[in-house]
């Protein structure tokens, strides 16, 4: 595989990687280190590449397992301020009337959950995968994952309906 | 799409039963106009979902950078560096264990020595005046202490003679009943 090949193949995975990293690393810029670091693995493997089912999970495999080494190298939690902040592009003609601070915290409790909870819920909430896609990128069966997911959910719905609650009683 | 369907898709998406066309119907009814007050607050969850999603790298340089450093590999291994705090953790390992075998030869000699130093004559005169003092010191301490003792012994009989006082206060109130008629219940 020569660097165009990959560029075509693997280099339209950069934004999903980025993402997965970013929401197990809560933070933009060690994401992004992570997934040039991926992408280097992916393409020492390059001649191999086309023996494996699908690149996709092993790109997601090699990026998780870059983060898990990160999180164990740090010494302190990281506190950054803006991670929430987004680079995301609004589709033209969307309405934006949904409270922004409703979303920041909503995405606070998705990076307060156990690591694999996080991972599911981003992967299959955010990434809309399916239960078979998720199996092999965290290793566990299907039932586990459903039961992890469940839980994730829930823990985001309680947060959103005490906030709910709370705007109520304000008003 | 009723209502009703909704909240049962719901239910089933918060036990990790929806398949992903379920899914899509659900996210489908949140982004129509016509969500009813009482589901509101899930809106909320999947339109924070979705924002996330469209989320892209940011830094312009990304692509350019990986572009360039995989086409100089040219067919090479490219290796990824050594992460800065593991190699950090070994150097600190290897400081300290040189830090212990220095300490461990440089007071080697003076472990095993004898403690004590020769005395020259006359620090050995000055030794002996010191000690001689100190002796002399410490018998008239001694000395002192007996004499501390006889005062606690004269506080014990002290003691005695109260007990003593406190007999003839009884004694007097016995041949006057009236002072124990009269203090008792008042006074306890």
């Amino acid at each position: 595989m020569n660097v165009p090949e990959f560029q075509e193949k693997v280099f339209p995975l950069r934004n999903k990687l980025f993402r997965f990293a970013k929401r197990m690393l809560d933070q933009a810029e060690e994401a992004e280190d992570v997934v040039q670091d991926a992408f280097i693995r992916l393409w020492n493997k390059r001649e191999k590449l086309n023996e494996y089912r699908s690149v996709e999970a092993l790109a997601m495999i090699t990026t998780k397992n870059l983060c898990l080494d990160r999180i164990k190298s740090r010494r302190y939690p990281v506190e950054n301020i803006d991670n929430h902040k987004m680079f995301v592009e609004n589709l033209p003609g969307e309405q934006e009337n949904d409270n922004t601070e409703v979303i920041h915290d909503i995405h606070q409790a998705i990076d307060r959950l156990p690591e694999i909870q996080k991972m599911i819920v981003h992967m299959r909430d955010i990434e809309g995968y399916e239960f078979s896609e998720i199996a092999e990128v965290v290793d566990m069966n299907e039932n586990a994952i459903r039961v992890a997911l469940s839980r994730a959910r829930k823990r985001v719905r309680d947060l959103v309906l005490k906030q709910n609650a709370y705007a109520y009683h304000g008003n | 799409m009723h209502t009703t369907e909704i909240e049962q898709l719901l239910e089933r998406y918060f036990e990790g039963e929806t398949t992903l066309a379920e899914e899509q119907t659900i996210r489908d009814f949140m982004n129509s106009p016509e969500v009813p007050e009482h589901l509101m607050p899930y809106r909320a969850m999947f339109s924070a979902f979705t924002a996330a999603g469209r989320e892209t790298i940011h830094n312009l340089g990304f692509e350019p950078a990986l572009t360039a450093k995989l086409s100089e590999s040219s067919g090479k291994i490219i290796h990824l560096p050594v992460q800065r705090k593991k190699f950090r953790y070994i150097i600190s390992i290897a400081a300290s264990l040189l830090l212990i075998a220095g300490l461990f030869f440089t007071y080697r000699g003076e472990l095993t020595a004898p403690r004590q130093p020769a005395l020259t004559a006359s620090q050995q005169i000055a030794f002996d005046e010191a000690a001689a003092v100190l002796k002399i010191v410490s018998i008239n301490f001694n000395a002192g202490l007996k004499q501390v003792e006889c005062v606690t012994k004269i506080e014990t009989a002290m003691n005695n003679v109260t007990m003593f006082n406190k007999f003839y206060e009884y004694e007097s109130q016995i041949i006057n009943p009236d002072i124990i008629i009269n203090k008792s219940p008042k006074n306890k």
